[in-house]
């Protein structure tokens, strides 16, 4: 799990000078782990929640998909600028540019994931099976 | 069930039955296996005739993607005369008309006038003025019984007659509507019915014709024309020929087994025209009135319609619509709405989506699930359903509602919610109740989808707005104020 999202976060970022171990460890697993779980709760909510439990079918559209899905990836970005900031224990006016660098990361990482879980979740969705588009239906 | 002849004189018995086509479009019942409307006007041209025709023809294209069925939009079958008989000798006109006049025959001419006896000439010279005897037949008989009683008899003569007679089976009815007050239906209607129930007549099916069940809707004036000296018509005429057909009527109508009058105050004038294509005349309360008699006479068992006598009919809206100059659904009385108020609401909810919002609802499963975005342009199933609400069902609300007195069920321009005329909103949610609109039928459509959807036709794509519109209607809009 640990050398999965580290090699997902360095990808793009490389590692931090000074304090890679410990965020390595403390950071990267929660962040990672946490933003999977909020995309899942988004995903889920969307689908069956804006788009299953009324009868009014009003947000299948692919508009209000991306409006969800930005949203998550500004909580995502929250999320992990806030995990490293206190990983580190930083105060925010002290903060790196490398922090800012894993947040948008993370966001973009938030974004990836909440397609993978459309495509797995729209299915058995009632009035969104074909949002944000046909495939893998037929 | 069996099948109903429908005979529609002039363009009252025209329109009368096109107020009849939409009802039947709205899925309202009829107990008939078919209905086989014949429009009998001297006047081909004539524009209500022409536009109810063009709309039987509409209906017949729909019905026969559809097929007959127990419940649902267009679920009656219309048929010509020429789907109920096989006319192996292919002299019978495909349409829903009853073509017997030569064009631009005269009145003399169609009486052979010239070589008539002297004295016989003398007659009817004192009958018809020179000006009636050298008009052309082709604009019908513009408000003239007297030629219209002789010219009419050729009906009898022409091969669908014949074909009506040979089609005729025993337990079919026969309904015909006719205007008192004009020419074409003046004359046709007692001429008709003494064929009918001849028994010297030797043509195929006389016999059974000649017991069969016959109704008639006699519509009373209900409307002006503007005086106008182009014209042979005088409106003022109206009810003076109406008071002389009734006298009429009174001693030698012999054999109906059923007569309804409707008739209603004169509040407007429409342009005088003889005929021909300029005469279209709004719809009009009256002639929804005159279908619903239609209904009402196919509700009969035979039994009650048998005994010996005729029935006769009234109508009558609720008292406080006396003086009303707009009907709404709380003019109507229960039976009326019980008959009419759910299908037309259904089909009027159909049209406003089917119009309005259909081609934007690319991203519902229903629409996915029908392929609605290839099919809707291509197919002429949905091109005909998009002409049926454009040109015929629209344009018909908004004539009943501009016409005097009005008849305005529902609200032509607003949103869904506020659909019917004189209700309350439309709305849904069961603590947090919110205005209904196209979203909300969208869900209902993809709810029912997968329980109704089979083969993606047009069958599938019917059901799916009948079901769908039925729900809304059992759910969120009953009842009708």
């Amino acid at each position: 799990m640990q050398e999965f999202f580290t090699f997902l976060y360095e990808l793009f970022i490389g590692e931090h000078p000074n304090e890679a171990a410990l965020i390595r460890n403390e950071v990267f697993p929660s962040v990672g782990l946490l933003t999977l779980f909020i995309t899942l709760l988004m995903v889920l909510l969307y689908y069956y929640g804006m788009n299953s439990l009324s009868t009014r079918a009003r947000f299948n559209y692919t508009g209000y998909w991306i409006g969800v899905m930005l949203v998550n990836a500004i909580i995502c970005f929250v999320v992990a600028l806030n995990k490293i900031a206190n990983g580190l224990e930083v105060h925010f006016d002290d903060y790196e540019p490398y922090f800012y660098y894993f947040a948008v990361e993370n966001a973009f990482y938030s974004i990836f994931f909440f397609l993978l879980f459309s495509l797995i979740f729209k299915t058995w969705s009632k009035h969104a099976p074909y949002v944000p588009f046909k495939f893998p239906m037929r | 069930m069996s099948k109903l002849f429908l005979f529609g004189i002039g363009g009252t018995g025209a329109r009368v039955i096109k107020s009849l086509t939409m009802l039947m479009a709205a899925g309202v019942e009829v107990k008939a296996s078919r209905i086989v409307p014949i429009l009998i006007d001297p006047d081909a041209r004539n524009g209500d005739t022409v536009r109810t025709m063009n709309l039987l023809k509409l209906y017949k294209n729909i019905h026969q993607e559809l097929g007959s069925r127990e419940r649902g939009f267009f679920k009656t079958d219309i048929s010509t005369l020429q789907d109920v008989w096989n006319d192996k000798d292919g002299k019978l006109s495909s349409g829903f008309n009853f073509p017997f006049l030569a064009n631009n025959e005269t009145f003399e001419n169609f009486i052979d006038f010239h070589n008539l006896s002297n004295r016989s000439q003398d007659l009817l010279s004192l009958l018809f003025g020179k000006q009636s005897r050298e008009s052309t037949l082709e604009v019908g008989f513009k408000g003239n019984p007297n030629i219209g009683s002789i010219v009419l008899n050729k009906l009898t003569e022409s091969p669908e007659f014949t074909s009506f007679g040979k089609a005729f089976n025993p337990g079919d009815r026969i309904f015909i509507i006719s205007s008192i007050f004009g020419g074409t239906g003046a004359s046709g209607f007692p001429l008709l019915l003494k064929k009918f129930r001849s028994t010297e007549s030797t043509y195929a099916g006389a016999g059974a014709i000649n017991n069969a069940i016959i109704g008639a809707l006699t519509v009373k004036p209900y409307f002006g024309l503007h005086d106008s000296d182009n014209s042979a018509i005088d409106s003022n005429t109206f009810i003076t020929k109406t008071k002389a057909a009734l006298s009429y009527y009174l001693h030698n109508l012999k054999g109906l087994n059923a007569l309804y009058y409707v008739a209603d105050t004169i509040n407007k004038s429409y342009q005088n025209s003889e005929g021909g294509e300029e005469q279209k005349n709004q719809a009009h309360i009256v002639e929804l009135i005159g279908a619903l008699s239609i209904l009402d006479f196919l509700d009969y068992r035979d039994s009650e319609l048998n005994e010996g006598r005729t029935l006769y009919h009234e109508y009558g809206l609720k008292s406080d619509a006396k003086n009303a100059s707009q009907v709404e659904f709380g003019h109507l009385s229960a039976e009326t709405k019980n008959k009419i108020g759910q299908p037309l609401t259904q089909l009027k909810v159909f049209a406003k989506h089917y119009t309005e919002h259909l081609r934007e609802a690319t991203r519902h499963p229903y629409y996915e699930s029908l392929e609605l975005n290839r099919k809707l342009d291509t197919e002429p199933f949905y091109k005909d359903l998009n002409t049926f609400f454009q040109n015929h069902f629209y344009p018909w609300l908004k004539e009943l509602s501009e016409n005097e007195r009005s008849l305005r069920l529902f609200n032509l321009n607003n949103e869904l919610s506020l659909l019917i005329s004189g209700g309350k909103p439309i709305r849904e949610g069961k603590i947090f109740k919110s205005a209904v609109d196209f979203t909300y039928l969208d869900g209902i459509f993809t709810n029912l989808r997968t329980s109704i959807i089979r083969d993606k036709s047009p069958k599938d794509f019917m059901e799916l707005m009948y079901q769908g519109t039925g729900k809304l209607y059992e759910e969120n809009i009953k009842p009708l104020p």
